[in-house]
C-alpha cells in the first residue's frame, strides 16, 4: 500500500468549521467553512500543553483541539492497520503517534493534578464565568464536583461531624488556591510594550523572542490572547 | 509544588504550633490555668505567659489582653542582616521556621523590623543556597544551618543538578518503578516474611 | 520541566541524515518528510535521526555549527559578552547530546565537541548565576533573560522562581506592615520611608 494514504492532512477527512476558526481567526479570511491543518493543531496542543505545566493555575481547556488531535491519531492507526508492523513507515508514523499522545496525556494529566488540588477554588471560578469562558471541559467539571463531593463526604464521616459547628463553618477558610504570584519563565510571541513588571509599576516593552522571569499574574493576559507564551 | 501555606499543610500546622510569649494586660479570672508560676486561680497583669501561635493569631493586633514580646531570635540577626553577612548564621538553630514564624509575627512587632528582618535575610542567603546547591550537598548537610523553607530549596537545587547529571551521562533513561510500586512491592515482601517465616524460596516472592 | 521533557522538546529540531534506502515522502502529523533518496541528505526531526540511526538505516550529518572553529568562536564570544549570546540552535545542547550519543562516528572530532559544547554550557550556567547574584540584590523580582535555552534554564529551576517566590510573599509582608506605620508616623510626624527603599532600616 501505497504511503499517500496514510495522510495527516485533516483537510481531506475532518471538515472542521466554526469551532476550530476561534483559536485562529487571525491567519485566516472570512470563509464559511475556515480549515486548520493537523499540524497547526499539534502547535496549539503543544504550547498549551507546556503553558499549562508551566502555570499556577488552571487555563482554559483545549477540547476542541484535543477532539480533533484524537480523531486524526484514531484515523492514521485505522490506516496504518494494513502495514507491516516492521515496515519502516509504520515504525516511524507510530513512533510519532506516540509522542502526540504523550502530550496529551500529560497536557490532561497535568489539569486533574490542578483540579485536585485545587479543587473548590476552580469550582468557585467557574461558577463566576459564562459559559463562553468556562475553564473547564464539561468531563472535567464533573470530575471536579465528584472529587470535591468525595472529599467533604469523607471530611464529615471522619472528622467534622464530631466537631461543634463553628469549626464545620470553616468551609472558606479550607479552601486551597493557587499563588498567583508564583514566577514564571515567560517568551514574548510579538512585540508588546508597557508590561507592568513589579510592584511599583515599572514597566517594560517586550521585544518578540525575548524571555523574562516574572510574577505570573502580570503576564496571566497575555498567555490568553497568545501574545506570549511560558517556557 | 512551591511551599504557600493553605488550610491543610502540615508546615503551616507546625508553624503555628509554636509558642509565643506574651504579656498579660489585664486580669483575666480563672485563667491562671495558663501560668504555670500562678498563684491564684486568675491570670494576673504582668505575667508572661507562652501562648501557641494559632490563638495569638486570632486575636486583633491591639487586643486588650495579651501584648506579643518579639522572641528575641529576630533582633539578635539585625546586625548581620544590616551587614549583609547573614549566610554564616544557623537558621535552623534560630527556628526551624524562623521565616514563616516570623511572617505570622510581622503585625505584632511595633518596631516593624520583623518583616523587614526576614526578606532581607532570605534575600541575601538565596544567593548562597544556589550555590550550594550548584557545588555540593555536603555543606547544608548540617540540620541546624538552614530553616524549614530553605531546606525545601536547597533539595530542589541538588534534585535539579541530579537530574542534569544523569541526563548527561544518558542514566535517566531507563523507565523505573514508580516509588509507589516499589513501597508496595516492599510491602508485600515484609508482609509475607512477616506471615510465613522463611518457609517460601526467595524466588516466588517476587510474583508482583 | 525536567532534563527529559526538554529533550522531549528539543527532539522536534530539524536535523539533516543521508538515508542508505529511499521512500516515498512521510506525511507526519508534524509535517511532511522526505523523499528519501539513498545517498542524499534529506531534513528529518531530530527523534527520527536518532531512531533510524539506530536502525542502521542513515548516516546523521552534523550541523554546520558542530564545528571546533565556530564553537571556538562561540566560546570566546561567550566569555567577552556581558549577555548571554544567541546561541546556533534553541535546543543546542540536546541536539549535541543526542547526536553525539547515538552516532559518535557521524562526527567529527567528537570528543573535542564534546568538551568545548560543556564549556559553553559551563560558562553561560555560571553568567547566569553572576547575574542571578546580582538581581536578587537588587529590588524587584523581575528579570530579562534573553537567549537562554530551556536546558539552561533548567538549572535554576525550580530553586531560582520559588526562592522568588517567597523573596516576593516576604517583600508583601514587610511593606504591608512598614504601610501601617509609615500611615501612623506619617500622620504624626509627616515623615514615611516608602516601601520601594532598598535600604535596611533606613529611618
Amino acid at each position: 500500500m501505497s504511503d499517500d494514504e496514510i495522510t495527516a492532512d485533516l483537510q481531506a477527512e475532518n471538515d472542521v468549521d466554526a469551532e476550530a476558526a476561534l483559536v485562529n481567526d487571525d491567519e485566516e479570511d472570512d470563509d464559511d467553512v475556515e480549515q486548520i491543518t493537523a499540524q497547526k493543531v499539534l502547535e496549539i496542543l503543544e504550547t498549551a500543553w507546556i503553558n499549562e505545566m508551566c502555570a499556577p493555575e488552571i487555563l482554559p481547556n483545549q477540547t476542541d483541539m484535543l477532539e480533533l488531535m484524537v480523531s486524526q491519531v484514531s484515523h492514521m492507526e485505522e490506516q496504518m492497520r494494513d502495514l507491516d508492523k516492521n515496515d519502516f513507515r509504520a515504525v516511524v508514523h507510530s513512533m510519532e503517534l506516540e509522542r502526540v499522545r504523550y502530550i496529551m496525556a500529560s497536557y490532561l494529566r497535568c489539569r486533574l493534578q490542578k483540579i485536585e488540588t485545587f479543587t473548590q477554588h476552580i469550582l468557585n471560578q467557574e461558577e463566576t464565568r459564562e459559559p463562553d469562558d468556562k475553564r473547564l471541559s464539561p468531563e472535567e467539571t464533573k470530575f471536579a464536583k465528584e472529587f470535591q463531593g468525595h472529599v467533604d463526604e469523607y471530611f464529615h464521616k471522619v472528622a467534622t461531624q464530631y466537631m461543634p459547628n463553628q469549626q464545620r463553618g470553616e468551609l472558606d477558610q479550607r479552601i486551597v488556591v493557587p499563588n498567583l504570584m508564583s514566577h514564571v519563565f515567560l517568551k514574548a510571541n510579538v512585540a508588546v510594550p508597557a508590561v507592568i513588571v513589579g510592584v511599583d509599576d515599572e514597566e517594560v516593552d517586550m521585544a518578540p523572542g525575548s524571555q523574562h522571569i516574572i510574577p505570573y499574574q502580570l503576564v496571566a493576559d497575555l498567555l490568553q490572547n497568545n501574545q506570549a507564551q511560558l517556557i | 509544588m512551591n511551599f504557600f501555606p493553605n488550610y491543610y499543610s502540615i508546615e503551616d500546622i507546625f508553624v503555628t504550633q509554636e509558642k509565643v510569649e506574651c504579656k498579660v494586660n489585664t486580669k483575666l479570672q480563672r485563667m491562671g490555668f495558663l501560668d504555670a508560676g500562678a498563684e491564684g486561680d486568675d491570670l494576673e497583669p504582668g505575667r508572661s505567659i507562652n501562648l501557641p501561635l494559632w490563638y495569638i493569631k486570632e486575636l486583633k493586633v491591639n487586643n486588650a489582653y495579651f501584648t506579643v514580646s518579639v522572641p528575641d531570635i529576630y533582633k539578635n540577626v539585625h546586625k548581620a542582616v544590616c551587614e549583609a553577612e547573614t549566610t554564616h548564621i544557623e537558621l535552623g538553630r534560630l527556628h526551624p521556621y524562623f521565616y514563616e514564624f516570623g511572617r505570622y509575627l510581622t503585625p505584632y512587632d511595633r518596631n516593624h523590623v520583623i518583616g523587614r528582618i526576614i526578606f532581607e535575610t532570605m534575600r541575601q542567603r538565596v544567593r548562597h543556597l544556589l550555590d550550594i546547591s550548584k557545588n555540593d550537598g555536603q555543606m547544608a548537610k548540617s540540620e541546624l544551618r538552614l530553616d524549614n523553607i530553605e531546606t525545601k530549596l536547597h533539595e530542589a537545587g541538588v534534585r535539579t543538578n541530579t537530574q542534569y547529571i544523569n541526563w548527561l551521562q544518558m542514566t535517566g533513561n531507563k523507565i523505573l518503578i514508580s516509588e509507589l510500586v516499589e513501597e508496595h512491592q516492599k510491602k508485600r515482601k515484609r508482609d509475607r516474611s512477616d506471615d510465613e517465616g522463611d518457609s517460601l524460596p526467595s524466588s516466588k516472592r517476587v510474583t508482583l | 520541566m525536567d532534563p527529559a521533557i526538554i529533550e522531549f522538546i528539543g527532539e522536534k529540531c530539524m536535523i539533516s541524515i543521508i538515508p542508505n534506502f529511499s521512500n516515498e515522502p512521510l506525511h507526519l502529523i508534524y509535517g511532511s518528510v522526505g523523499p528519501f533518496r539513498a545517498g542524499f541528505p534529506v531534513f528529518v526531526p531530530l527523534w527520527m535521526a536518532t531512531h533510524l540511526r539506530k536502525q542502521q538505516k542513515c548516516r546523521i550529518v552534523p550541523p554546520e555549527w558542530m564545528d571546533m572553529d565556530i564553537l571556538e568562536e562561540i566560546k570566546e564570544e561567550e566569555k567577552r559578552s556581558k549577555f548571554f549570546t544567541k546561541m546556533p540552535s534553541e535546543h543546542y545542547m540536546v541536539v549535541a547530546q543526542l547526536v553525539m550519543s547515538t552516532a559518535p562516528d557521524d562526527v567529527p572530532r567528537c570528543e573535542e565537541l564534546r568538551t568545548v559544547i560543556k564549556d559553553i554550557f559551563d560558562i553561560r550556567e555560571s553568567k547566569l548565576r553572576t547575574s542571578i547574584d546580582a538581581f536578587i540584590k537588587g529590588e524587584g523580582t523581575y528579570a530579562k533573560l534573553d537567549n537562554l535555552t530551556l536546558l539552561e534554564i533548567h538549572s535554576v529551576r525550580p530553586i531560582l522562581p520559588y526562592s522568588l517566590d517567597h523573596i516576593a510573599r516576604y517583600q508583601r509582608t514587610a511593606t504591608a506592615s512598614q504601610r501601617d506605620t509609615s500611615m501612623l508616623s506619617a500622620s504624626m510626624a509627616g515623615s514615611s520611608t516608602g516601601p520601594g527603599s532598598n535600604s535596611l532600616f533606613s529611618q
